[in-house]
């Protein structure tokens, strides 16, 4: 008879309801991802995870036990906790961060299949301020300003700011971005340096952001040398 | 249950992308119609493993699911639009083969393959469906669709071939090739239409267009071979080589002559025209298209003429579609002609002013082709060779010189030139001579004229131009005279002078000289013309029948003055039905035959000159009876028997006469003498004798007696002398002399001598007399004559 045939009917419209997945996380949190579909009168043969295209979980009534979880690196299921809508993931890392997919399929013989994906975004804060160097030097008037901030290691590498006396530097001429710099673990560090000419007693502040997390130091310009 | 209306479209939802993303893709191309195959990599990563599930999806519909927990053909599943045209196969790699693809397969499909054990694969896979573009079509620059065979172009112009390309997906290139060559492209980004269009332009179309193929590609995959449609031009050619074949040369005047004329490289073939001198000849052109050759050819025959040579003969080759571009061969021609000669005189020359004397130069204007190779001169038909002694001297071939010219000169010229090709003799040059009038007569004229009668003396002459004046003059014994010009008449064109000239008395009479006068001057020797008293002649006396037979008589008279011109006597015989016989002579003796027997006839007998007739002697004679019958071979039988026996008897008479004579002579100076004739009848005729006297003697004392002894006592002679030139007839005629004045001629003087010879000579033709006669001669008018006119 060959192939099987079947009429085209279907419309068994499996679909997506809706997918839940935490846009940012830091690492060592947990996260529990929900995929909700409607099967619509269909059977369901398998739901799917995938981060990046690779399927670290899947959900099979046919299988004893349904729930299997595939090693991927930065993903740890948590499988008691996962069932065919939820997939909760524990102990994040960096390499957590990534497109999480989930598809959803019918049964034979169409196996329509839906699918919904979402993005994950693992940081690391910076556990401490940013650190100002260059600002102990003695400053003649008018010379200029010589100073660096660096954050302190973070993932992503952090937005860093110079303040001058409350005010945003915004002159590029008197930054230089040495860009991120590789920390240990995977993390980031930030580097900024100022190059204002000083007439006063300044007092400078270096704001390091990721996100909503923010941290800052302030410095002031030390003994400025009359001549 | 299921509602088979219903098609699902699957959207994704939720807080991220729609669309799932893929990692690779890989694409698959293939052709509208064609097959695909969708690769689909089932083999599961770790040993123990196996396939469970492979679906194929197209943008989230699956279209494709082979579901390995069921077993046989049911375990694969296509959707409606797929089947027939798609299955899967794992040999030789895993894939999903689609048959007849069509272009609404283009699409992302992605395979997933599930596992047991492994994590589940997806594949994302492109199929690329080309749509093939459609076969170009070329068309002219005028829209009109070629097929084939473009043109016929003209050769040195240009053309366009635009292709036009429908349709094709992607959007395909265009490209123009000759051969392997890419002349043109058109690229996939330019120009979104649904039929686009890529332009080959030549420019200067060459002959190696001919037939030159081009192709029009459209491509735009590498799944299939272009498209193309090839097109192959056709151009009109101009002819390339035009030559008149046959050159042989030279052509002769009347000679027809065959030239050829060939043209190659047209295409269609040429047309071939030939001129001369600006104007089109008549030929046959024959075309021949051998292989390609495209050649015509054209004869001309024709009859060339002399003034074809050095012409230039022209044979073109023309196109009809190429209208200002026609190619000629050349051929000066040279044509043999006869030569046409004119003569004419040396330059500076008067020709009416020639003189004799002068010398004369002639030239011949020669127009031949080749040259002549030899020029000769005629005069009055007569060839002139080069001879310097009588100064007729030819130079080269142009030149013929006369030195010295006389009047024998004077005629019709003509140079003939001759060549190859014939003669050609040139209209005839009439030269005139001038010269002064020379007398047509040589010899001096003498005329007799009468006294008291005009006589008409002419004068011609021979002159060039002709006379004018004419000069006459009377000597005479008393000298010259001039003769008024009253008196005679001229006749210029015919150089004549006619005087009429009435001597009136003895003075009257002397020497005419004329003489003519024209352009070169007066003539030098005149025309003489001795005038003597001239009248006409006494008639004959004594005229005696002598020999009367039945049918015959001799007649003898004794003439009369002659009138001082010459005279014939006539006898005429009257019967009485008319004239029966005409006789002249030059002398007064006859002898009439066939008179008639037993006639009676009358005798009219006189003597006749350029004066006039003399008076009439009439006799009256009758014939005698005839005799016997005779027949004329018994006759002449009896005839020479008679005449036998009567001549031995008639020779011892006279020799015994002769010795009465010689007897007598001795004896005494008497003249009477008798001779008796014999004649055929036996009858004697007496010849009458003469009685000499002492006046005879005295008139003529330079008489010779004849041997014979026959004497004679010849007439008083007229005046004058006149010196005739003998004529036609036996008689002779005597010199005479010069007399003293004046006597007429009297009618008793007779002389018998003559007629007597001539009669005996006449009758028998065995005896003859001779006579000798002494004379002399006076010189004509001498200047002792002494009568005056």
């Amino acid at each position: 008879m060959g192939v099987k045939t079947v009429m085209r009917t279907l419309c068994i419209c499996l679909r997506i309801v809706g997918i839940s997945v935490p846009n940012l996380k830091q690492r060592g949190e947990s996260a529990t991802l929900t995929c909700d579909y409607d099967l619509e009168g269909g059977k369901l043969y398998s739901v799917k995870w995938y981060r990046d295209n690779e399927e670290f979980y899947r959900f099979m009534p046919r299988l004893r036990p349904p729930q299997h979880a595939h090693k991927l690196d930065g993903v740890k299921v948590d499988l008691e906790k996962s069932t065919a809508r939820r997939v909760h993931l524990r102990d994040l890392t960096l390499k957590s961060r990534g497109l999480y997919r989930c598809e959803v399929s019918e049964e034979a013989p169409s196996f329509h299949s839906a699918q919904a994906e979402a993005f994950i975004e693992v940081y690391y804060f910076p556990r401490e301020t940013p650190r100002i160097t260059g600002h102990d030097h003695a400053y003649k008037l008018n010379e200029p300003l010589d100073v660096n901030c660096s954050s302190a290691k973070s993932f992503p590498a952090p937005d860093l700011q110079w303040l001058i006396d409350g005010q945003k530097i915004t002159d590029r001429s008197w930054l230089i971005v040495y860009g991120a710099m590789p920390a240990p673990q995977g993390l980031l560090v930030s580097t900024l340096g100022l190059r204002a000419p000083t007439n006063h007693r300044m007092k400078l502040k270096c704001v390091a952001t990721i996100g909503t997390h923010r941290r800052e130091r302030t410095a002031t310009i030390g003994k400025l040398f009359y001549l | 249950m299921l509602d088979p209306a219903f098609v699902c479209h699957k959207a994704a939802l939720g807080g991220g992308v729609t669309s799932p993303v893929a990692a690779t893709v890989t694409r698959v191309p293939a052709i509208v119609g064609g097959e695909a195959n969708l690769p689909c990599d089932t083999r599961p990563p770790i040993h123990n493993d196996s396939l469970l599930l492979v679906v194929w999806y197209r943008d989230d519909n699956p279209v494709y699911s082979y579901d390995t927990r069921v077993d046989g053909p049911s375990a694969h599943w296509i959707e409606d639009p797929y089947i027939g045209r798609a299955h899967w196969q794992n040999v030789p790699t895993a894939s999903l083969h689609l048959y007849d693809v069509q272009a609404r397969d283009r699409a992302i499909y992605r395979c997933r393959v599930d596992f047991h054990v492994s994590p589940t694969r997806n594949y994302k896979i492109s199929l690329d469906v080309v749509e093939l573009p459609s076969k170009p079509v070329v068309f002219d620059e005028y829209g009109k669709e070629i097929s084939g065979t473009a043109g016929p172009y003209h050769e040195g112009g240009e053309f366009k071939l635009i292709c036009s390309v429908t349709g094709g997906y992607p959007i395909p290139r265009i490209q123009w090739l000759q051969g392997e060559t890419v002349l043109a492209t058109l690229s996939a980004g330019e120009v979104m239409a649904p039929t686009r269009s890529l332009a080959l332009v030549i420019r200067n179309a060459t002959r190696a267009h001919l037939s030159a193929l081009y192709t029009c590609t459209a491509d735009n995959t590498l799944l299939s071979s272009p498209q193309k449609t090839t097109v192959k031009i056709d151009l009109f050619l101009k002819p390339l080589t035009v030559e008149i074949i046959s050159r042989e040369q030279p052509l002769s005047v009347g000679r027809q002559s065959e030239l050829w004329c060939k043209t190659t490289g047209a295409r269609p073939p040429a047309t071939i025209t030939w001129w001369l001198g600006g104007k089109k000849l008549e030929a046959i052109t024959k075309e021949t298209d051998v292989e390609d050759a495209n050649e015509t050819e054209s004869l001309l025959k024709w009859m060339p003429m002399k003034e074809h040579n050095e012409k230039v003969l022209t044979c073109r080759a023309e196109h009809f579609n190429f209208n200002r571009s026609s190619i000629e061969s050349l051929l000066k021609l040279n044509v043999y002609y006869m030569p046409e000669s004119t003569i004419h005189l040396g330059a500076k020359m008067n020709p009416n002013d020639i003189e004799e004397g002068d010398d004369v130069y002639f030239g011949c204007k020669v127009d031949a082709n080749p040259p002549a190779y030899k020029v000769v001169w005629e005069h009055n038909g007569i060839l002139l060779q080069h001879n310097p002694s009588n100064g007729v001297i030819v130079t080269g071939n142009t030149n013929l010189a006369l030195r010295n010219v006389s009047r024998h000169q004077a005629g019709q010229y003509t140079c003939t030139a001759s060549n190859v090709e014939g003669d050609g003799k040139s209209p005839y040059l009439h030269m005139q001579v001038v010269y002064r009038p020379l007398c047509k007569n040589k010899e001096i004229k003498i005329m007799g004229a009468a006294l008291q009668e005009p006589t008409t003396v002419t004068c011609e002459v021979e002159a060039y131009p002709p006379p004018e004046t004419f000069e006459w003059t009377l000597n005479n014994s008393a000298g010259s005279i001039k003769v008024d010009p009253d008196r005679f008449t001229v006749d210029a064109k015919q150089g004549k002078s006619l005087l009429t000239y009435t001597p009136v008395s003895d003075v009257d009479y002397g020497s005419l000289s004329c003489r003519a006068m024209n352009l070169a001057g007066q003539q030098v020797t005149p025309c003489v013309y001795t005038l003597l008293p001239a009248t006409r002649p006494d008639p004959p006396t004594n005229c005696t029948v002598y020999n009367l037979t039945d049918d015959s008589l001799d007649l003898l008279c004794i003439p009369g003055y002659e009138g001082g011109l010459q005279c014939i006597y006539v006898v005429e015989v009257w019967a009485t039905e008319g004239l029966v016989v005409n006789a002249s002579n030059g002398v007064a003796l006859w002898n009439l035959r066939r008179l008639g027997a037993n006639r009676q006839l009358k005798l009219i007998v006189y003597a006749a000159n350029a004066r006039g007739r003399s008076e009439h002697i009439t006799l009256q004679v009758e014939t005698a009876f005839r005799l016997l019958p005779r027949s004329e071979p018994q006759e002449a039988w009896e005839v020479n028997w008679a005449l036998g026996v009567f001549l031995g008897t008639a020779l011892t008479i006279a020799l015994i006469l002769c010795l009465a004579l010689i007897a007598t002579k001795v004896r005494s100076r008497s003249r009477d003498y008798e001779v008796t004739l014999p004649t055929l009848k036996n009858q004697m005729v007496v010849v009458q004798k003469r009685s000499s006297t002492q006046g005879a003697d005295d008139k003529n004392p330079d008489l010779i007696p004849l041997s014979k002894g026959l004497t004679e006592a010849p007439p008083d002679p007229p005046l004058y002398s006149a010196i005739a030139a003998p004529k036609n007839s036996s008689s002779t005629h005597s010199l005479q002399r010069t007399q003293t004045p004046v006597t007429p001629i009297s009618s008793h003087a007779h002389y018998t001598d003559m007629q007597n010879d001539s009669g005996r000579s006449m009758i028998n033709g065995a005896m003859r007399s001779h006579r000798e006669i002494v004379t002399t001669r006076t010189p004509l008018l001498a200047a002792h004559q002494e009568s005056c006119v």
